[in-house]
């Protein structure tokens, strides 16, 4: 049976990737899914720890769920922010530093011409 | 769980009128709205009024969440303040965009309701709420933004945020609790001893650099530039005690693991946190850009405060610190506000970015110069000035160890340390003095000289941002005079924050 440490590991070894790919990538939208790995690994760390070590207290997990409901709040920012460069992008000179940026900017333009 | 309504009133009314406005914004296509200014102003002081008669009110708003205490109300009124201001200033300047009023009410009212927080998770959620407005002030002026470095100021709240929560996990799977009242006592410590040591150092380290980072223009001078200076303004002063705030409750979480805990590993604090200042400092002799001078210079002051508190355990837990925070807090808005004063009505010119554009400063802003030159020369921290004092608690602690030990070798490397710091300190704010006390290059000098006040519209706020200035300049004076008459003044303040 899997105890406590085997998903603390699990969940340091998703955090050590997170942070790999907050660090290493260079674009918003990698380093928005790479943070969604340490957000993931919280997830884990909260919900084994209440699981294994304080099970009676229930209030604790309405907690855990209004965190998730923070985690869900940041990302919808994000990706709110993200509609906001693509829609009101074409002043930003992006060749150089985010190909996929600009990609996204011109399916943006293919829509609005329409 | 049961809510005490009553006991915040202030922070309901502040929410409804943000529904209100946002309803407005949803179902009223109209954009220019002149009264809603008018009704934000107001309300909010509506909300100082219901503050100051419901004073006495103070208690649990729901257990475990949200508690109204004398600290709290203190708080409650420089926001509400402060917001207040902000609101007039833009009346004045006919800023008719009824988004960023919007914005403002949410912000006072995540930033009170910040203040009320007895929870780690409610404290992060109100952090969110003030930071969250903070990504959107600069979409109110679309066309003209630059979104590389938007970006990265949203990426960087975000990661930050998210490593708060991984961390707090760890505290989770300690105490069984995120309150902040938690009780300590029964936990095993051997267990968990260098865990929870790392936890709340990082947990530290990223507070502070988000306390310094997140007057925004800061880090990303790009984004303040297209923000508009009011609310610049606004966001570099409010979002400071709110994340003071953060930072005070949650060392109190570490104050409570003082008892063998943390102090025992002291040593492993002291050389992370040198590393840090030492890696910062190499940071700011490559600077050029004042923004980000500040912003290196900000977490290196965090750095000392963070060590003054594991310094001084028995000033009364946490208050002890208090009158640091107070000063860096003084010293940081009083020359953000300077410098944004300088350019807005001397420079008339974009933004002030680099040490060649304050150059000649005395020759145009005299009074100005002259009290900016007090701060920065506190923030070096020479005796005589306020800032003197922050350093001063590692020369008592130099002292106290040579008088217990003798002179060792951990004493000559402190003291070594220190000076070396001073020396940088006194290189790279030497440097912002200088230019601004050296000759002016002739076409600034000459364009400044054309410029004149109007007397309606500008001088009524140049000199009152000038009096802030001069006033937090003789606070800073008055503060490290005293302070080498009475080396207690901890002491002192302490009445103020119990």
């Amino acid at each position: 049976m899997l105890s406590l440490k085997n998903y603390l590991y699990i969940s340091t070894i998703i955090f050590c990737l997170g942070i790999f790919g907050v660090l290493f990538r260079r674009k918003f939208l990698n380093k928005l899914i790479s943070s969604s790995l340490i957000a993931l690994s919280a997830i884990i760390n909260f919900v084994s720890f209440s699981y294994f070590l304080y099970p009676e207290k229930i209030f604790q997990l309405t907690l855990i769920i209004f965190m998730i409901g923070l985690i869900i709040m940041q990302f919808a920012i994000g990706f709110f922010v993200y509609y906001l460069v693509i829609k009101e992008g074409k002043d930003i000179d992006l060749k150089r530093r985010d190909p996929f940026l600009e990609l996204n900017l011109k399916i943006a333009n293919f829509f609005r011409r329409k | 769980m049961s809510i005490n309504f009553s006991l915040i009133i202030p922070e309901l009314l502040i929410l409804s009128s943000f529904l209100f406005v946002l309803l407005l914004l949803i179902f009223n296509s109209v954009t220019k709205l002149r009264w809603l200014s008018y009704f934000s102003l107001l309300l909010v002081i509506a909300a100082m009024v219901l503050t100051f008669v419901f004073k006495d009110r103070m208690g649990i708003v729901s257990d475990n969440f949200l508690e109204v205490s004398k600290i709290s109300n203190f708080f409650r009124y420089l926001f509400l303040f402060s917001g207040a201001s902000l609101l007039i200033s833009l009346i004045v300047s006919k800023v008719e965009k009824p988004g960023i009023y919007a914005l403002i009410l949410i912000s006072i009212f995540g930033a009170m309701s910040l203040g009320l927080s007895s929870n780690l998770l409610s404290l992060l959620m109100f952090l969110e709420i003030v930071t969250v407005s903070s990504y959107f002030i600069p979409t109110v002026k679309l066309e003209k933004i630059d979104w590389l470095s938007y970006l990265r100021y949203v990426i960087f709240g975000i990661i930050s945020t998210f490593l708060f929560i991984y961390l707090f996990s760890f505290i989770y799977g300690v105490s069984g609790s995120l309150s902040l009242n938690v009780d300590f006592t029964n936990i095993d410590i051997n267990k968990v001893n260098i865990l929870l040591i790392i936890v709340h150092i990082v947990i530290m380290v990223i507070m502070s650099i988000r306390l310094s980072l997140f007057p925004f223009h800061i880090l990303f001078p790009s984004l303040a530039k297209d923000s508009g200076f009011f609310t610049t303004l606004f966001f570099s002063i409010l979002v400071i005690p709110v994340n003071f705030l953060a930072l005070k409750k949650v060392l109190n979480i570490a104050g409570r693991l003082d008892n063998g805990l943390l102090f025992d590993n002291f040593l492993v604090i002291l050389i992370l946190v040198f590393v840090t200042i030492i890696f910062l400092n190499i940071g700011i002799i490559y600077q050029r850009n004042i923004w980000k001078f500040l912003a290196f210079s900000s977490v290196v002051q965090m750095c000392f405060i963070i060590i003054d508190y594991y310094l001084f355990p028995p000033l009364e837990e946490l208050s002890g610190i208090t009158p640091y925070l107070l000063i860096y807090l003084i010293s940081t808005s009083a020359l953000i506000i300077g410098l944004g004063t300088y350019r807005k009505y001397k420079l008339k010119t974009n933004w002030v970015d680099f040490l060649e554009d304050i150059k000649g400063a005395i020759r145009t802003a005299p009074v100005l110069t002259f009290s900016l030159s007090v701060i920065l020369i506190s923030l070096i921290g020479i005796p005589g000035t306020a800032g003197f004092l922050i350093k001063q608690s590692f020369i008592s602690f130099i002292n106290a160890g040579i008088e217990n030990e003798g002179i060792t070798g951990f004493a000559i490397s402190i003291s070594v340390f220190l000076i070396i710091n001073f020396l940088i300190a006194l290189y790279y704010y030497g440097r912002i003095i200088l230019s601004m006390w050296s000759k002016p290059k002739t076409d600034i000098y000459l364009k400044s000289k054309k410029v004149k006040l109007n007397l309606f519209k500008e001088s009524s706020p140049y000199l009152l941002s000038l009096a802030f200035i001069i006033l937090c300049s003789v606070i800073i004076l008055t503060l490290g005079i005293y302070g080498i008459v009475n080396p207690t003044l901890s002491r002192v303040l302490l009445p103020l924050f119990k």
